[in-house]
């Protein structure tokens, strides 16, 4: 906080200098535009953009990059609304309330939820990095590989138990995606489930796991619409009712921005976990507060609002134990990291104490590059919105082909289309026996978090299993996760009681 | 095509124990662990496979407990577009290494929109997408795809 404030002046010059300005402009239309394609996210987008820096000081470097990262974690969100192909694995959470309210034709109201909670949660973030770095960062410190297996855990937990028809089909479809995420190599002795198979000999790409199991369903349904319904009125994605956000809505939906915002900032300090967990502990915790969590799902403005916060709040978050301590929490920030030490700053301790303005302008350069993404989204929310008004039958052929095209482009490889065709025709199977599909992509994403963790925890400790389930911190979140999969069954009984209770009495009332 | 949904819930949850069974005993062919306190590369997916069993077999005993109750049918399965969909997706992995991006886009995309508007829009349609995927994924992406006839790079 001391270093903000005597750098505070220089650092705003830094930032309102026009030709930062016009970067930070630059990168957030960048950033947009990669974060919608599929397969390309803030790491590859910072990581296309790296030679470009070599002319650029290390403040409108660095400013460049976050303007990117913050706006490709909100491009993800707009194909997420708007056909159901979230841009990367933090915008799979969005999909579940922000798809259905673009199908009911309000597609520019839920690209306006994904907008304010983004840049609110992106401007809240850097302020609570300016005022608690250091704790943060110490917080940080305590959570060793361990404590991270913990968290995976949890998540898994929260995966389980709130998606899907029942927990029984949540869990086994997180247990899905954990299985696939273990076909490659396994680190530290040799591949698993390749069955000699050149194409998954590194694995399954995060890409295609996420575009067969999110976007192929989908595609499917588009594939099967028809010109008119079955009802004979021709449908638009674009309703006459679509307002966008009013300054009430905002008033309403703060404290959800909020709580996004902490948790957030929270789970982006922790290296590991990422936006994908921070997105769905925001919408699990914005469920757990709603007083009808039953709405959740069918198009909810909390339910777009508490992830994409999230998502977006994870940046400064990020940002504590990269530049306090010198660990990236993420891929796109290691990219960020990385451009700094070729400019000679070293993150870590005495970056605070003896960078300069730098650390100041950071953040400074944060909220005013999610000041320029609000006007850049604002505005485009309504060109993107267009893609609403495309009858769906006409969509489905490009759709499609973006996937198609997408997928090649990760690799260059057509045998990974041959693996998303197979995986999306497993996809649409499971979708039509009432499995939901997003835990599977989510226990994909946090599969390696939770193996690679849990075995460094046991390399670390000799292979004894109690002393790394014994730290006090460990046990709290496996103990909260225990309850939350506990919980989660005990529910399931309950209805499934209730349901036979009624049927009973109707069949009793009926004879 | 429509299917009970007990019956579809069985013969999936069966398959994919089978599946499961076959994973499972092919984890004991993985490499040992050569670094103490690591578990082995067959500890992790042991242990989801083992959940994922327990899960399946619960599947499929609430499958054969639905059978008695009243049971919807699953929704009719559309079988054609089904076909269609993944016909595209494996046309498009074998036409671009055989043939480059410009055929595969447009063997892809004529025949669809054909089925959807009139000929001159399918015509438009399809050389405006391969336009556009060919500035974004190959010009300003740098994707390295195979290009029977457009330029790799474009210079000024």
């Amino acid at each position: 906080m001391e270093t903000f404030v005597t750098h505070f002046w220089p650092a705003l010059a830094i930032v309102l200098d026009p030709w930062n300005l016009f970067i930070i402009f630059l990168g957030v239309v960048f950033g947009i535009v990669v974060g919608v394609l599929p397969g390309f996210g803030p790491a590859q987008a910072l990581a296309l953009m790296f030679p470009f820096t070599f002319a650029m000081s290390p403040e409108t470097a660095v400013i460049f990059f976050l303007s990117i990262y913050s706006a490709a974690e909100y491009g993800g969100s707009i194909p997420a609304i708007l056909i159901r192909m979230p841009g990367g694995a933090a915008a799979a959470i969005t999909v579940l309330d922000g798809y259905p309210m673009a199908r009911s034709g309000r597609a520019n109201r839920a690209l306006q939820l994904s907008l304010y909670g983004g840049v609110i949660g992106g401007i809240v973030s850097s302020l609570i990095f300016i005022l608690s770095a250091t704790g943060l960062a110490w917080v940080g410190l305590q959570f060793g590989p361990g404590e991270l297996f913990a968290v995976g855990v949890f998540g898994l937990s929260l995966i389980g138990s709130f998606f899907g028809r029942s927990v029984v089909r949540g869990f086994t479809a997180a247990a899905i995606g954990l299985l696939l995420a273990t076909v490659g190599s396994s680190g530290f002795a040799g591949l698993r489930f390749t069955f000699g198979l050149p194409a998954l000999s590194e694995g399954i790409p995060t890409v295609i796991v996420i575009t067969a199991f999110l976007a192929m369903p989908e595609v499917f349904q588009l594939m099967v619409a028809r010109a008119r319904d079955e009802d004979g009125i021709e449908k638009s994605l674009l309703g006459k009712d679509d307002r966008g956000l009013s300054l009430r809505d905002l008033r309403r939906l703060m404290p959800t921005i909020m709580r996004g915002s902490l948790i957030g900032t929270a789970i982006g300090s922790l290296p590991g976990p990422g936006a994908a967990v921070a997105s769905l502990v925001a919408y699990n915790e914005e469920k757990r507060w709603s007083k009808h969590p039953e709405l959740f799902g069918t198009g909810l403005d909390e339910g777009i609002a508490a992830p994409e916060t999230a998502n977006n709040a994870i940046v400064a978050g990020a940002l504590v134990p990269s530049l306090a301590l010198g660990i990236p929490s993420s891929a796109a920030i290691a990219v960020l990291v990385g451009m700094l030490i070729t400019k000679g700053v070293v993150p870590g301790p005495m970056l605070f104490a003896e960078g300069g303005p730098l650390v100041a302008a950071i953040f400074l350069g944060l909220i005013a590059c999610n000041i320029v993404m609000l006007a850049v989204g604002l505005g485009g929310a309504r060109i993107f919105a267009l893609v609403a008004r495309i009858p769906r039958h006409i969509l489905a052929p490009f759709v499609l082909l973006n996937m198609l095209v997408g997928v090649y482009a990760y690799q260059n490889y057509s045998d990974h289309i041959v693996l998303l065709v197979v995986l999306g025709a497993f996809a649409c199977w499971l979708e039509r026996l009432g499995f939901s599909v997003v835990p599977v992509v989510l226990g994909f994403v946090m599969g390696p978090i939770v193996e690679q963790n849990l075995v460094r925890a046991l390399a670390i400790n000799g292979g004894d299993v109690g002393a790394v389930l014994g730290q006090p911190i460990t046990l709290g979140i496996l103990a909260v996760a225990g309850l939350t999969a506990f919980f989660g069954f005990r529910r399931e009984l309950r209805s499934a009681r209730q349901a036979e209770r009624a049927v009973a009495s109707v069949s009793l009332s009926a004879s | 095509m429509g299917v009970r949904q007990w019956k579809a819930d069985l013969a999936t949850a069966l398959a994919l124990l089978a599946g499961e069974i076959f994973l499972f005993v092919s984890t004991f062919s993985f490499a040992r662990s050569a670094i103490r306190g690591y578990p082995g590369a067959a500890f992790f997916p042991r242990i989801i496979l083992s959940v994922l069993i327990v899960l399946t077999v619960a599947l499929a005993i609430k499958a054969l407990v639905a059978r008695r109750a009243a049971d919807p049918e699953v929704t009719s399965f559309p079988v054609p577009d089904f076909a269609i969909t993944l016909g595209a997706g494996l046309g498009f992995a074998v036409l671009i290494d055989a043939f480059g991006l410009e055929v595969a886009v447009l063997a892809i995309m004529l025949p669809l929109l054909f089925a959807r508007v009139v000929a001159w829009k399918a015509v438009a349609g399809s050389l405006a997408t391969l336009a556009a995927v060919y500035v974004v994924f190959v010009l300003f992406l740098g994707v390295s795809a195979p290009l029977a006839v457009l330029p790799q790079y474009v210079t000024f």
